[in-house]
Formats: C-alpha cells, structure tokens, sequence
C-alpha cells in the first residue's frame, strides 16, 4: 500500500509517515503541496492523506489536482479544526468516511485507508 | 425576546472567535504531533520488547520534538490568556507597537495559510494612547485581514506605529496599492461603527498604504 501524507506540520507527518510504515505501509510524506505534485508524479500512490488547511494550497484544492494526475488515488482529509465550516467542506468533497480529526488515532486511520482502498 | 447586537458587539464577537478557533486549532496541531511522537516512542518499545535494538539518538530527536511542542501550547495559551484579558479593562493605556505585536501574533496562522509575512515597525517615538485595546485589536485585525486579501502569497505586510500630536498613527503597507480597493473595507456598519466607538480615522497614505489615526484619548 503506497500512502502519500500532506501536511504543513512536518513534525507530524513525518512521525505519522514512520508509524504507517512500521504496519507495512510504504508511506511517504511532504510538507507542501508543490512537493506532493512532485511526489505524485514520480510514483502512483494509493491514498493521499491530505490536511485541510495549509499555506498556498488549501487539501480540498490539492485533491482536485491530484485527482486529474492520479485518477485511481483515493483521498482522505484530516483537520485540526473540527469547524463546522471545514467539516461540512470535508463532506462535500470527500464523504463522511474519509474525513478525520487530529490528534489522530493511528488504527483508525489504517482502517480508513484499508476501507477506501477496498471500495 | 429578540436578542440585538450593535455592529461593535457584533464585530467584537466574531474577532474574538475567529482568533480563539485559530489558536486552538494550532494547540489541536501540538497535541497531534505530540500525539505521534508518544505513539512513534510507543512502537519502538514494542519493537524492543521484540528484540530490535533501541536507538538511543532516536529517543532523543522524538523527546525534543515533544518538548517544543510543549513549548509551543504553552506559547499559544499564553497568547490566548493574555488575549482574554484584554477585555478586562475597556479602556486603558495602549502602547500602539505592543499592540501591532500582540495582533501580529493573534494573526500568525492566518498569514501563514496565505503565504504572507508580517513585520512589525515603530518610529521614534513611542505611541502611547488611552483607548479601548480589545477594540483597537478588532480594528487592527480588520485592516490586516484586508490588506492580505489584497496581498499576494510571498509577500511582506508591513505595519508601523508612529507617535502623532493628536496621538498615533498605524500604517499597514503591502507591496501593492490599497487605496483603490479601501472603499471595500467599511462596506458593513461593524467597521463604521468601531471606527466610531474609537473615534479613529481612515485613510489612504501617499504609496497606497493603509493609515488608521487613533486620538490620544477617546470619550467613553
């Protein structure tokens, strides 16, 4: 399973990329989303995990994109937020399974990949 | 019963959860990172008690990670504190750099989500007046969230406090030209009606920056 992990917090996404990879996963992370194009085009992910809010781009945008290079990648989106706003924007774009709030739970979110990526 | 707020109340209100829900969201993102680094420690004892050996270098890197974003929780509930506190007093003596600082700071995730930086200058003189500082705040807010609509991503914001003989004046200067979109920044009563309760004045400055007058003392 290739995870590809976004966010602006690299102290996070790199621990979160190192945990998903002790449990078999080859997950690989980047801090910005000019770097995740790049990653992107360079290897065919799986599921991109993508935080919502970040500089430049927001995840909601960066999926778009993603989505016309990697038509086959799947999406998950985590926030810290927990806003109404943000969370009615998750629905929206990528359904109620696929939306996550930090502090995440690490088994939680494998099973949310193993479920999309299973559908 | 109908419940009525005028535009000061109202303004007043929506800054201050706009700013709360931005510094918890940033606690929220210290706790998720501590949350990893135990989870990551967690995994390698597990790994340990499995008989893979420890690296000790690497216990250290994910303790230090967790001591600055101690740090850093600590850092924004100290903001936070010192922001709830600003409403203690309604008016009270204001020094209008500390004030372009502390706002600054309050305003640090939103700059960073549009790609902005913002510098704080003053002038010679220190600015010092009698106002309300929560509603100074709120219109400080107002006008940096304006100018960095305005703004492009990779831009510096710059903001100065300079000592005038009516009281004080703060600049907020982009690299682009206000003045053409200023009309746009007091479209609501809110605005109008802070910069009346203040007693302060708008204007464009001679680059197309944006200049608040605030008097050296306001009538309450």
């Amino acid at each position: 399973m290739k995870v590809l992990l976004v966010d602006d917090e690299e102290q996070l996404i790199s621990a979160l990329a190192e945990r998903l990879s002790l449990r078999g996963m080859n997950a690989q992370w980047a801090s910005t989303c000019e770097d995740a194009l790049r990653m992107a085009e360079q290897k065919d992910f799986d599921v991109a995990v993508l935080d919502v809010k970040m500089p430049n781009m927001c995840g909601i945008e960066l999926k778009k994109v993603l989505e016309e290079k990697c038509p086959k990648m799947k999406f998950i989106f985590v926030t810290g937020h927990g806003s109404e706003d943000d969370y009615r924007k998750g629905l929206a774009e990528g359904g109620e399974a696929y939306y996550l709030v930090k502090p995440l739970n690490i088994d939680v979110l494998i099973q949310r990949i193993e479920e999309i990526t299973e559908t | 019963m109908g419940l009525a707020l005028d535009g000061v109340g109202e303004s007043g209100l929506k800054f201050y959860g706009k700013m709360c829900a931005a510094l918890t969201h940033e606690m929220k993102n210290a706790l998720a990172i501590i949350n990893e680094n135990v989870g990551l420690l967690e995994d390698y004892n597990l790994m340990a008690q499995r008989g893979t050996p420890l690296t000790p270098e690497r216990f250290s890197v994910l303790s230090q990670r967790m001591v600055e974003q101690i740090d850093r929780a600590n850092g924004l509930l100290q903001v936070m504190n010192r922001f709830s506190h600003g409403v203690d007093e309604f008016v009270t003596r204001v020094d209008l750099k500390e004030l372009l600082l502390f706002v600054s700071k309050l305003s640090e995730r939103f700059a960073s989500v549009k790609g902005v930086s913002v510098e704080v200058h003053s002038g010679p003189d220190k600015a010092v007046v009698t106002s309300s500082p929560f509603l100074l705040q709120n219109l400080v807010w107002l006008c940096i969230d304006f100018a960095m609509d305005n703004m492009e991503s990779g831009s510096v914001l710059k903001l100065k406090a300079e000592s005038t003989p009516e009281g004080g004046r703060l600049t907020f200067s982009t690299p682009g030209d206000l003045s053409a979109a200023i009309t746009e920044f007091c479209p609501e009563f809110c605005e109008r009606d802070l910069l009346n309760v203040l007693q302060a004045g708008i204007e464009t400055g001679p680059p197309g920056d944006l200049v608040l007058t605030i008097p050296e003392r306001i009538d309450h």
